[in-house]
């Protein structure tokens, strides 16, 4: 049996998710899945709507470089 | 070259494939390891999606390698006590086994929890970074692949793209 979900809950399911995801509360993994499609898919979603890395993951990457700065010295 | 184990998550292959760059993996690291969920989510599930292809061929052509985590339970463990996705504990556990020099990942969970055992996580950037080091491209191209990286769903803050710039020997806001 298929249930027919209006197109309306399915955009806000979507944008709940994306919000999810921007606030660090669920990762890119876990947001593909509860939406039921690939990563790479997923990434396309962020692509399109413009979505920022979660701030955690922006202090991580950040900490990563300024290492990589630190060796090069 | 210095040969030395790398494991890799799907987030950098996936990233890396929307800039065109994967062969930097290869050009880099020489050979990268990733887990059988990676190769499943990758190439299965994202069949036709980015990464799929390059990916597929990377283990036909061999610089590519699919393992099975050995300790299946310490990943599951793992993944109940952070609370993360049972994948990204298998990548982390996959690096402890094959003692990775490096972790590649762009995905927090896997960030986080590699710190804890002392393994060196690099992403996307980081990558970048050691391409334009090594002369694989100029410093030129790495800053217009930052750029397109933001354009391609991976949109990091002002704050990390100016660090990148500095790694990269540029002046701030050239």
């Amino acid at each position: 049996m298929t249930v027919a979900v209006p197109e309306r809950i399915k955009e806000r399911f979507l944008n709940e998710i994306l919000e999810m995801y921007a606030e660090g509360e669920v990762s890119a993994g876990k947001a593909a899945e509860m939406l039921g499609i690939p990563r790479a898919a997923f990434c396309e979603l962020l692509a399109e709507k413009g979505i920022p890395l979660p701030e955690k993951l922006n202090r991580s990457i950040l900490e990563e470089l300024k290492n990589l700065e630190t060796k090069k010295a | 070259m210095v040969l030395f184990t790398v494991v890799a998550d799907a987030s950098v292959l996936i990233h890396l494939s929307r800039i065109g760059r994967f062969h930097l993996l290869r050009n880099v690291y020489g050979q990268v390891s990733v887990t059988s969920s990676v190769f499943s989510e990758v190439v299965e599930k994202g069949w036709g999606l980015a990464g799929s292809i390059e990916t597929e061929r990377a283990v036909h052509e061999g610089w590519i390698k699919v393992f099975d985590v050995i300790d299946k339970w310490k990943a599951r463990e793992m993944a109940v006590a952070h609370r993360i996705h049972l994948a990204n504990a298998e990548t982390v556990q996959l690096a402890r086994e094959v003692k990775a020099g490096i972790l590649l990942a762009d995905e927090e969970e896997v960030r986080g929890l590699a710190a804890e055992f002392g393994l060196e996580v690099r992403g996307c950037l980081g990558l970048l970074a050691e391409a334009s080091r090594r002369g694989m491209i100029s410093v030129k191209e790495a800053k217009q692949d930052a750029e397109r990286l933001i354009k391609e769903g991976y949109r990091i803050s002002e704050e990390v793209l100016k660090e990148f710039y500095t790694v990269l020997g540029l002046e701030e806001g050239v």
